[in-house]
């Protein structure tokens, strides 16, 4: 890996311990900052491959393009999440979560039902991976791997992006065993879809996003329509 | 007398006169050229730092306030950027001679105060950037983009005198509140100057034409916009939206553009457009936010055109820095509009534009911009490398613990110099937590010193990089129509002209009133 590899592993994860810290409850700070921060993770890991051998880097430039492409859906689905709290703020997400209620179980029907939808795209954004290795042909078939620090940032990542998920719709302030049970039975199920979706062949991600981007949108319209709680 | 301004109005001028004296002493040349540079940057930085103190930075008709002295800073810090590279280039003298003359002529109407001289020193700065398109073009007739260029910029100029024009019978200073026909001819400028969308095609050309086309009007041109964009938002709410959407497209399509183009140009402008979506929406946190990003698009420059012989090995790294460093200040200032989104959801077509912006240019100050090293086995410049790599990190990483602790340093002053009138007035705290910044800081380093495998030891994908742009192309490489060369000259001169014409109006006008 080169210098520039070095620097892209950094920051990716300078930006875990932050998003960690946030997320965690830590630190107060907005959501823009907590997606900023668990943004940078999956695509530092996948920056810091591209300078690798062309397999390796042949992923890294269609990973990339992914998160490229998938951004639109993260911000739409941070809208309806901070439209339905009526606050830009983590913790004003958590009290919003802890006083009226989950967003995806509270609230009026239609914002109820919108707060689904962002919540859909954002899992479908979540699971959209591009896995950092590839099965080589030849006389004696192998595997090209990433290096293993590398692809612990990716898993790092898809767990810090589950648990903003979790954050923005589901997960309350921590004060007893039920609350946190909201976000262990929020942060498992997603973040292992999105384990179990990382040998999946997916089409082009070219075209994958339009349907996420139509989930969020559509669901951050009806979120402002039925208003807060 | 302040000892700042003269040097940053003299020593262009002395720099412009040795650079042509000793054009053919190379040696000599460099060492005299540098020392103007120095004096220039120093001058700059001596400003900016006076004037951040609420000291007094005034000499005759010239002064400088916090926001002045920071674009200044930030167009002398891009020309000498440009004349660093100047040396290499087919005749350096006449080009070193030409970005000095620019950068006297260009961050003149940063200095003024009275609107009239703005009317002269605006055409004065247009003028003296078709003198360096002609010098610096090797051919014997000037290129598309550079008559292109050129005529954006009178064009800009045109639209500019027009909104001063109809101010000046008011005095002579910038009513606070113009016009809504002023208000919109002065963002049409802004535009230009600062290649928003949609008349981005000026500020793009230019930086095709050429590295010192590009440091021209990355630097003193762009500064001239953003010296604008205060008195052209506070004309009505309807420009400030204007302003705002206008900042908020042109960070989602060039944070796209930053990916696609292996230059530090379109994450520039990524955190130009986001200070202007900043200063419409107003307020502590955006203006704070803003002026990070106005900052880090100045520091991108110098950082991307940082010469010498280490310059192909250390590019890549020293291109995270500036760009890196817009990402705090995008986070304050897409954080203050989603703020206001909770109350007006109209605010979100700014806002979700914007965040998306941010979150691209994310991925491309770690992939796309950062370009590629040339020659990551070269053993030479390795510890170089290293060194400055580290330092790159672990200051773009430290930029975001500068909100709250600089808050009272330099954001204030320059929201006192920038006003009020902007869609917010309120925010909550800005910045990030010093605590958290430092656990990133030290972590990074942390990562960067044990990170996986040696370095250099990776080698270039084979392909990748002719197919990236291609990928992320969203906008057309050429226009779907031509206009020949020679009518662009055309347009060019007659645009120059006709705002020539109004500059003498306008000087002829607030003499006729007493305001000389």
């Amino acid at each position: 890996m080169s210098v520039r590899s070095r620097v892209a592993f950094a920051s990716g994860v300078a930006g875990a311990v932050g998003a960690a810290l946030l997320l965690s409850g830590r630190f107060e700070g907005s959501v823009v900052l907590a997606l900023l921060l668990a943004f940078s993770i999956r695509t530092a890991s996948l920056a810091a491959l591209v300078d690798a051998g062309p397999i390796l880097a042949a992923g890294a430039v269609r990973g990339l393009r992914g998160r490229v492409w998938l951004a639109p859906v993260w911000a739409l689905s941070a809208a309806a999440a901070v439209a339905r709290a009526g606050s830009p703020e983590l913790d004003g997400l958590r009290g919003a979560n802890t006083v009226a209620g989950p967003a995806l179980a509270y609230g009026p029907t239609i914002t109820v039902a919108g707060s689904w939808l962002a919540f859909g795209a954002a899992i479908l954004a979540l699971i959209t991976w591009v896995e950092l290795g590839a099965e080589t042909a030849g006389a004696t078939p192998g595997r090209v791997e990433a290096p293993s620090p590398v692809r612990r940032l990716d898993g790092i990542g898809v767990l810090a992006e589950a648990t903003l998920v979790v954050s923005l719709f589901l997960g309350p302030q921590v004060v007893d065993g039920l609350d946190a049970a909201w976000w262990v039975g929020g942060i498992i199920p997603v973040a292992g879809a999105a384990w179990y979706a990382r040998r999946t062949r997916l089409p082009d991600i070219a075209y994958l996003p339009a349907l996420p981007a139509s989930l969020a949108a559509t669901g951050l319209a009806l979120v402002l329509v039925g208003g807060t709680p | 007398m302040s000892v700042p301004l003269l040097l940053l109005l003299l020593a262009p001028l002395v720099g412009a006169v040795v650079a042509v004296s000793f054009a053919e002493v190379p040696s000599q040349r460099r060492i005299l050229v540098a020392l103007c540079s120095a004096a220039i940057l120093g001058g700059g930085a001596a400003a900016l730092v006076r004037s951040a103190a609420s000291e007094v930075v005034a000499w005759r008709g010239f002064s400088a306030d916090a926001w002045t002295a920071l674009l200044t800073l930030g167009a002398v810090a891009s020309v000498v950027a440009g004349i660093s590279r100047a040396g290499a280039l087919h005749r350096p003298g006449p080009i070193e001679a030409a970005l000095f003359a620019t950068a006297a002529a260009g961050i003149a109407p940063l200095l003024v105060r009275e609107v009239h001289l703005l009317a002269v020193t605006l055409p004065v700065s247009t003028l003296a950037f078709a003198c360096a398109v002609v010098v610096s073009s090797r051919r014997e007739v000037l290129g598309i983009a550079q008559r292109r260029a050129l005529v954006a910029l009178a064009l800009s100029d045109v639209a500019a005198l027009l909104a001063i024009g109809t101010a000046v019978s008011s005095g002579t200073k910038l009513p606070p509140h113009l016009s809504i026909t002023a208000g919109v001819l002065l963002l049409g400028a802004v535009a230009l100057r600062l290649g928003l969308v949609p008349l981005w095609w000026g500020a793009v050309d230019a930086s095709r034409a050429g590295p010192v086309l590009g440091a021209i009007w990355l630097g003193p041109i762009r500064a001239q916009g953003l010296l604008l964009v205060p008195a052209a938002v506070a004309a009505g709410r309807g420009v400030a939206y204007a302003a705002a959407a206008a900042g908020a497209a042109t960070a989602l399509l060039f944070s796209v553009r930053a990916l696609r183009n292996p230059d530090v140009g379109p994450a520039a402008t990524v955190g130009v457009s986001l200070a202007v979506l900043g200063i419409a929406l107003g307020g502590p946190v955006a203006l704070w936010g803003a002026t990070l990003c106005v900052a880090a698009a100045f520091a991108s420059i110098p950082a991307w055109y940082a010469g010498g012989a280490l310059r192909d090995s250390i590019r890549p790294t020293l291109g995270v820095l500036p760009a890196g460093a817009v990402l705090p200040g995008a986070a304050l200032v897409v954080a203050a509009a989603f703020d206001a989104a909770v109350v007006r959801p109209a605010f979100l077509a700014f806002a979700l534009p914007a965040l998306a912006g941010t979150l691209i240019l994310a991925a491309a100050v770690a992939s796309g911009i950062a370009g590629r090293e040339l020659h990551p086995r070269s053993r030479g410049n390795r510890p170089a490398a290293l060194v400055l790599g580290w330092l790159s990190l672990a200051a773009a990483t430290a930029l975001a613990a500068l909100p709250v602790r600089a808050l009272h340093g330099l954001a204030f002053p320059v929201a006192d110099a920038l006003g009020v009138g902007r869609l917010l007035r309120v925010g909550a705290e800005p910045g990030v937590a010093e605590d958290l910044a430092l656990a990133m800081v030290a972590v990074a380093v942390l990562a960067f010193l044990v990170g996986p495998g040696r370095a250099g030891s990776g080698g270039p994908p084979s392909g990748s990089t002719s197919a990236l742009p291609r990928r992320f192309a969203l906008l057309p490489a050429r226009l779907p129509f031509r206009i020949p060369e020679r009518e662009w000259s055309i347009a060019g001169t007659a645009l120059i002209a006709a705002s020539i014409g109004i500059a003498i109006r306008v000087y002829v006008v607030a003499a006729g009133r007493g305001f000389l």
